[in-house]
């Protein structure tokens, strides 16, 4: 269990190094994220219905110039690993599999927003790493810059390893005790939400493609 | 690249990191080099892939000056900025606006149509990898390429990129792939009152969200409505 949790999380950092840092081969989607830590976990298809879902909600989602939407990578991490690793410690069946899914589904979904207030704190942390390089470059200090590039890749790395390490130790914790908690017809709801979440990710792509704004050109 | 993005100055650091290479050999001497450096460290963004054809033109424009052409170091800036903000807002409205989410679009689709049936449904992330990386790598390593040997003239590229057409046709056929999806996901083996409440719910979600009300709330909104629901009925 905890080799899994830790094998996760470094996967997340990784996964989300490709958001913005580098790369950005998109491997930080949802679609792809998921999948893969369900290989890695062993449950290949929960993976990629997770992915799946959690890529149709976020489908819109784009960063224009400087704004920094939710993180989806972090969320999908989370999501899919708790799901994975707690489904087994419960009596599930297949009655409440969805609602469980659900809960784990809402509760991370704000994890997202508070990575992306980090990622901001960070990148305004990144504007000393310009200062230090105004004053160190005029002094012919030029080695300088790929420090200061591969250090700052390594925080992003570290950002993400921890959160999701983080997240997961205490979800994996929290969850099973919450979810027995629940009381019976809440348990019905949410598994009638689960089966209608397609619904959900299926209308927010509706909407991403029927804004186009563009008349088709000559 | 954007690892040390920042909201003062953006790119500036990736950029010149990338640069760096192109500058260290047009300045062998450590004084002109630091100065070249120095230039570099202004202002800078753009969207990550069509960087690389800022790249390739600054490279070139270098070059020229470190030859003793009439390149002023000020027309390297004024470069730089005007071209990075029309690269930005075309590359978001391609990238991020059409090429991504359409791309994402078909591979969901094929998960959710075909996973019951079919094995290889796990085939779906990695089409849509292929599919996305084939434009983005396009993008990368042309962009590069004509960068350094059109100069500015690479503009006119642009126009033969089509890149209006690409995001006007992904538009309109991811439309319509996620209508055939609806049309596909009701006529499962379901109840026809769960038929019905899977529409209502597809309809109200397309209004609610042209208010600008987040996916995240809408999700809560949902879990709210069918726990009251479950008690109700």
């Amino acid at each position: 269990m905890i080799v899994e949790i830790f094998v996760a999380s470094f996967i997340g950092g990784l996964l989300s190094l490709d958001v913005s840092a580098w790369g950005q081969i998109m491997v930080c989607r949802p679609i792809v994220c998921g999948p893969l830590i369900g290989l890695l976990l062993g449950d290949l298809k929960t993976g990629l219905i997770i992915g799946v879902l959690l890529e149709l909600i976020w489908i819109n989602v784009i960063s224009v110039g400087a704004a920094i939407p939710p993180d989806a990578t972090i969320v999908a991490v989370t999501c899919t690993t708790l799901i994975m690793l707690t489904e087994r410690m419960l009596p599930l069946g297949n009655n409440f599999q969805g609602s469980y899914r659900m809960v784990v589904l809402a509760l991370t979904m704000p994890l997202g927003e508070i990575f992306t207030r980090i990622d901001i704190k960070q990148r305004k942390l990144n504007a000393h790493f310009v200062h230090y390089l105004d004053r160190e470059i005029p002094k012919g200090n030029l080695k300088a810059l790929g420090k200061v590039n591969y250090f700052s890749l390594f925080l992003f790395f570290l950002k993400g390893f921890l959160f999701s390490l983080i997240a997961i130790s205490a979800g994996v914790y929290f969850l099973p005790k919450l979810f027995s908690c629940l009381p019976y017809g809440v348990l019905t709801g949410l598994n009638f939400a689960y089966r209608l979440i397609p619904a959900l990710g299926l209308a927010i792509a509706f909407n991403t493609f029927r804004g186009f704004r563009y008349r088709f050109p000559d | 690249m954007q690892s040390v993005w920042n909201f003062e100055r953006m790119q500036n650091l990736g950029f010149l990191y990338i640069l760096a290479p192109v500058l260290n050999k047009l300045y062998p001497e450590k004084e002109k080099r630091i100065q070249s450096y120095k230039r570099h460290l202004e202002f800078f963004n753009t969207h990550p892939y069509f960087a690389n054809v800022l790249v390739g033109i600054v490279a070139r424009l270098e070059e020229e000056m470190a030859k003793g052409g009439e390149v002023k170091p000020e027309e390297i800036s004024t470069v730089k900025m005007s071209m990075g903000g029309a690269f930005g807002g075309i590359g978001d409205s391609l990238f991020w606006g059409a090429w991504r989410p359409f791309t994402a679009l078909v591979a969901c689709v094929l998960v959710i149509i075909y996973l019951k049936k079919w094995e290889g449904a796990w085939l779906a992330p990695l089409i849509f990898l292929f599919l996305y990386n084939f434009l983005h790598f396009h993008t990368r390593i042309k962009g590069v390429m004509k960068g350094y040997e059109k100069k500015t003239k690479v503009v006119r590229l642009l126009e033969k990129m089509h890149y209006l057409r690409t995001i006007w046709s992904s538009h309109l056929i991811g439309l319509a792939l996620v209508l055939l999806t609806v049309v596909v996901v009701l006529f499962r083996d379901w109840r026809a009152i769960e038929r019905l409440y899977f529409l209502a719910f597809f309809f109200s979600v397309v209004l609610l969200n042209r208010w600008r009300i987040s996916s995240a709330k809408l999700l809560y909104l949902l879990i709210g409505i069918s726990c009251v629901g479950a008690y109700i009925f």
